[in-house]
C-alpha cells in the first residue's frame, strides 16, 4: 500500500488541476462562462430531479444499460483471458458519445442557453449533439474539418438531417484541432447565449470533470456486470484514447480497484518513429492547448504538429489532462496501435464476431487481442467497444486499396 | 522615436509612456503586427516605420500554430510568419535589431505554449535582454499567471493582463491588483479583427472598468480607423490597432514597398486622431 493513496474522485482540485494538468488556459472573456458552467454544473449535478431526467434518456433514448458481451470466438482462438465487449456501438447515435451529449445539453437548456456548438473528428460526437439538440428543440452548429467532412460523410448527412447546419473547417490541418479551434472562437463571439457541448475530456476546465462524469455511467455499468458474471473484478480494462472521453468513461470508476489494470490506446497512425500519428502520451511531451496544461504532439519551438491517424475521431494532438496524470502516476500505462493494426481487427470483428468496430474502438480490440493470449483462461479483459462502424467503411475500404496496391 | 535623432529621449516603462503622453496631450497608439510577416527582413522595416510615424507602443506577435483568439486576418499572418520559420529566436533578434536604433516600447505578445516550451524564467531573461519592455499571453488568465508573473517580475518587465466585457467587477479588481502595467481592455466578446463600428455596450464597459482601476486602459479587438480613435479617446489612456495593419500586409504582399509606404501612412493618421 502506497503512503499517500490518491483519492481519485476528488480531482480535479479547486483549481481544476489533476496533479499538475488540466486548468483553464483560456481568454479573459471565457472565464466568466466557465465559472458559471461550473457552479451551475455543481448546482445541477446532484439535483434529483436533473439526475431522473438524465438517466430516463438514457434508458428509453438511449438503450442503456448496453450490454457486456462475451466475445466467445475471439477468447477461444486467442486462447487466454476471457475477452468482454462492452457494446457502447449499440447505444442509440452508434457511439458512447451520446451519454455525455445528453447530460450537457439538459444542462445548457437549464442555464437558459438556446444554442448550442460542438465540434467533431469523427462525427460521432457532432451527431450525438445534433440528435440531442432535435430532441430538445436547440440550434446546433457543428464545426467539423474540411479533410474529416470527407472521410466521415455518411456523418455529415447524418447531423444535416437531424436538423444541425455543419460548418467545415479550412484552417490548418483540417480535422479535429481545427474544428476545436473554431468552435472557441464561435463560442467567445457567442459567449452570452451559446452553449458549448465539448465532446472529450479536454479543454479548460471544468469539461474535462463534466465529460468524464457523465461517461463515468460506462465503468459503473461494466463493474456490476463483470461482478454479476464473473463474480470478480476484471484484471484488465483497455480503451483507445484520442481525447480520451471513452478511456476515462470506462477507467474511471475502477481507479479504486488496485488490482485492475489499465491500458489506454493510442493511434500510432504509420507507426511512432514515422512521425505520421497521434500518440500524444507514448510520444508527446507536456504544453498546453485548448485550454488545458497536458501533454500535446509540439515541436522545439512549442507549436503544435499536425497529427495522423486512419480514424479521424482519434486524429488529435492533445489529450484529456486526466490520462496525462494517470499516467505520470503510473496508474494507466499508455500504448500504440498503428494504422495497419487498428484496420486488422476491424476486418478480425466483422468476421469473427460478427461485429463492425469503429476505427478508433479497432485500435483497442487489437491490443485485446495482442494481451489476452498472454494471460490466463480464468482472467478477463474488458474491452470498451466505443463505436459502430459503419462510417468508417469509406476509409477502410481506401486504406485496404492502397496498401494492396503499395 | 530615433534615438540619434532625439536627444534626452530615454527609454520608458509602458505605463510611463502612457502616461507622459497623457500629459502632452495625447492616448497612446499601440500597434500590433506579428514578427516575420510577411517576412523578417520587412517585419524590422515595418516596426521602424511605424516608431517613425507616431506609433507610441509596438506589440510584437509571435506567431502560434493555434491562435484560438485571432480572427481571420491574424490567423493568417500567423501562417504566414510560420512558413517563415519564425520562433521566440526570430522574434527577440527582430526586436534586438530594432533597439539599436528605437526606444519605442515593445511589449511581446503570444499564446502561452511557446513561453512554456522555452522555459518561462529563460525566456523572460531573454526578452528583457533582446530590449524589450513588456509581455502579454492572450490565454493566460489570472488564475494560471502565478509563475509567468513571477518570472516576469524577475525581470522587472510588465505583464499585461486583458479584461473582457465578460469580466465580473471582482475579476477586474483581482486583475488591477495583480497588474503592473495597462490594462488591456478587450472591447467585444469575440476574436481580433476589423470590424466597422464600436460595440454600443463599450462606453458603459470603460465606465465600468474605471470605477474598479486606476491603471492605464488601452482598448483593442476591432479598433480600425481614425473615427473609432476618435469616438474613444475621451474615455480611455490608448487604443491598440492590429488587423487593419495586417490587412494592408495581406493586400500587397507582392508589393514589399507597398506595404512599407501605407503602413507609414496609416499610423500617421492614426496617431494624429490621438491627440486631444
Amino acid at each position: 500500500m502506497k503512503k499517500n493513496k490518491v483519492t481519485f474522485s476528488s480531482l480535479p482540485d479547486s483549481n481544476g488541476r489533476f496533479g499538475d494538468y488540466g486548468g483553464k488556459f483560456v481568454s479573459e472573456t471565457l472565464m466568466p462562462a466557465l465559472d458559471e458552467l461550473e457552479k451551475n454544473y455543481k448546482k445541477i449535478k446532484n439535483n434529483n430531479k436533473f439526475k431522473k431526467d438524465v438517466s430516463k434518456l438514457l434508458k428509453d433514448f438511449v438503450g442503456r444499460p448496453t450490454p457486456l458481451y462475451l466475445a466467445e470466438r475471439t477468447t477461444k482462438a486467442l486462447g487466454g483471458a476471457k475477452i468482454y465487449l462492452k457494446r457502447e456501438d449499440l447505444a442509440h447515435t452508434g457511439a458512447h458519445k451520446i451519454n455525455n451529449t445528453i447530460g450537457q445539453a439538459i444542462l445548457a437548456k437549464l442555464m437558459g442557453k438556446k444554442r448550442i456548438i460542438a465540434e467533431t473528428g469523427a462525427g460521432q460526437h457532432g451527431v450525438a449533439t445534433a440528435t440531442v439538440c432535435a430532441l430538445l428543440g436547440l440550434d446546433c452548429e457543428i464545426y467539423m474539418g474540411a479533410t474529416d467532412t470527407v472521410r466521415q460523410s455518411v456523418n455529415v448527412q447524418r447531423m444535416e438531417l437531424l436538423g444541425a447546419k455543419v460548418i467545415p473547417v479550412t484552417s490548418g490541418s483540417q480535422t479535429l484541432k481545427d474544428a476545436l479551434n473554431e468552435a472557441l472562437r464561435d463560442w467567445v463571439t457567442n459567449v452570452r447565449d451559446t452553449f458549448y457541448i465539448i465532446g472529450s475530456v479536454a479543454g479548460p476546465h471544468p469539461y474535462p470533470m463534466i465529460v468524464r462524469d457523465f461517461q463515468s455511467i460506462i465503468g459503473k455499468e461494466s463493474r456490476n456486470q463483470i461482478l454479476k458474471l464473473e463474480g470478480k473484478l476484471p484484471d484488465l480494462l483497455i480503451a483507445c484514447v484520442g481525447g480520451g472521453s471513452n478511456a476515462i468513461g470506462l477507467f474511471h470508476p475502477f481507479l479504486k480497484d488496485e488490482s485492475v489494470k489499465m491500458i489506454g490506446v493510442e493511434a500510432g497512425g504509420s507507426g511512432i518513429k514515422s512521425g505520421q500519428h497521434s500518440a500524444t502520451i507514448v510520444a508527446g511531451s507536456v504544453g498546453v492547448l485548448h485550454g488545458s496544461k497536458t501533454y500535446i504532439l509540439q515541436d522545439k519551438q512549442g507549436q503544435v504538429i499536425e497529427t495522423h491517424s486512419v480514424s479521424a475521431g482519434l486524429d488529435y494532438p492533445g489529450v484529456g489532462p486526466e490520462h496525462s496524470y494517470l499516467n505520470d502516476i503510473k496508474r494507466v500505462e499508455y500504448k500504440s496501435v498503428n494504422d495497419f493494426e487498428a484496420v486488422k481487427a476491424l476486418q478480425y470483428f466483422s468476421e469473427k464476431e460478427g461485429i463492425i468496430a469503429a476505427l478508433e474502438t479497432s485500435h483497442a480490440l487489437f491490443y485485446a487481442m495482442k494481451v489476452a493470449k498472454k494471460m490466463k483462461k480464468n482472467q478477463s479483459i474488458i474491452v470498451n467497444l466505443s463505436g459502430r462502424g459503419d462510417k468508417d467503411l469509406q476509409s477502410v475500404n481506401a486504406f485496404i486499396k492502397k496498401n494492396r496496391s503499395n | 522615436m530615433l534615438l540619434s535623432k532625439k536627444i534626452g529621449q530615454i527609454r520608458m516603462k509602458l505605463v510611463d509612456k502612457i502616461k507622459s503622453n497623457n500629459k502632452s496631450g495625447k492616448i497612446s497608439f499601440v500597434s500590433y503586427i506579428t514578427a516575420g510577416d510577411p517576412d523578417i527582413k520587412t517585419s524590422l522595416n515595418i516596426m521602424k516605420k511605424l516608431a517613425e510615424n507616431g506609433t507610441d507602443i509596438i506589440e510584437l506577435g509571435v506567431p502560434f500554430s493555434d491562435p484560438i483568439s485571432d480572427g481571420p486576418t491574424i490567423q493568417k499572418a500567423t501562417e504566414r510568419a510560420l512558413s517563415n520559420k519564425v520562433d521566440m529566436k526570430t522574434v527577440l533578434d527582430l526586436v534586438k535589431k530594432f533597439r539599436k536604433n528605437y526606444s519605442t516600447p515593445i511589449v511581446i505578445f503570444g499564446y502561452y505554449n511557446p513561453f512554456l516550451k522555452f522555459g518561462l524564467n529563460k525566456i523572460m531573461k531573454n526578452i528583457k535582454d533582446a530590449g524589450a519592455d513588456g509581455v502579454l499571453v492572450v490565454d493566460l488568465p489570472p488564475e494560471e499567471a502565478e509563475e509567468i508573473q513571477e518570472a516576469v517580475n524577475k525581470q522587472n518587465l510588465e505583464l499585461v493582463y486583458l479584461v473582457a466585457p465578460t469580466s465580473t467587477n471582482k475579476r477586474i479588481q483581482t486583475i488591477a491588483k495583480l497588474s503592473n502595467s495597462f490594462i488591456y481592455l478587450v472591447s467585444v466578446t469575440g476574436v481580433t479583427g476589423t470590424r466597422t463600428t464600436l460595440d454600443s455596450n463599450l462606453t458603459p464597459f470603460i465606465k465600468r472598468l474605471k470605477k474598479q482601476t486606476k491603471r492605464p486602459i488601452c482598448v483593442g479587438f476591432g479598433i480600425s480607423t481614425p473615427k473609432h480613435v476618435l469616438e474613444l479617446k475621451k474615455n480611455v489612456d490608448g487604443i491598440v490597432i492590429g488587423s487593419a495593419i495586417i490587412k494592408i500586409i495581406e493586400e500587397n504582399l507582392k508589393n514589399k514597398k507597398e506595404i512599407i509606404k501605407k503602413i507609414s501612412k496609416f499610423s500617421k493618421k492614426i496617431s494624429e486622431a490621438t491627440k486631444i
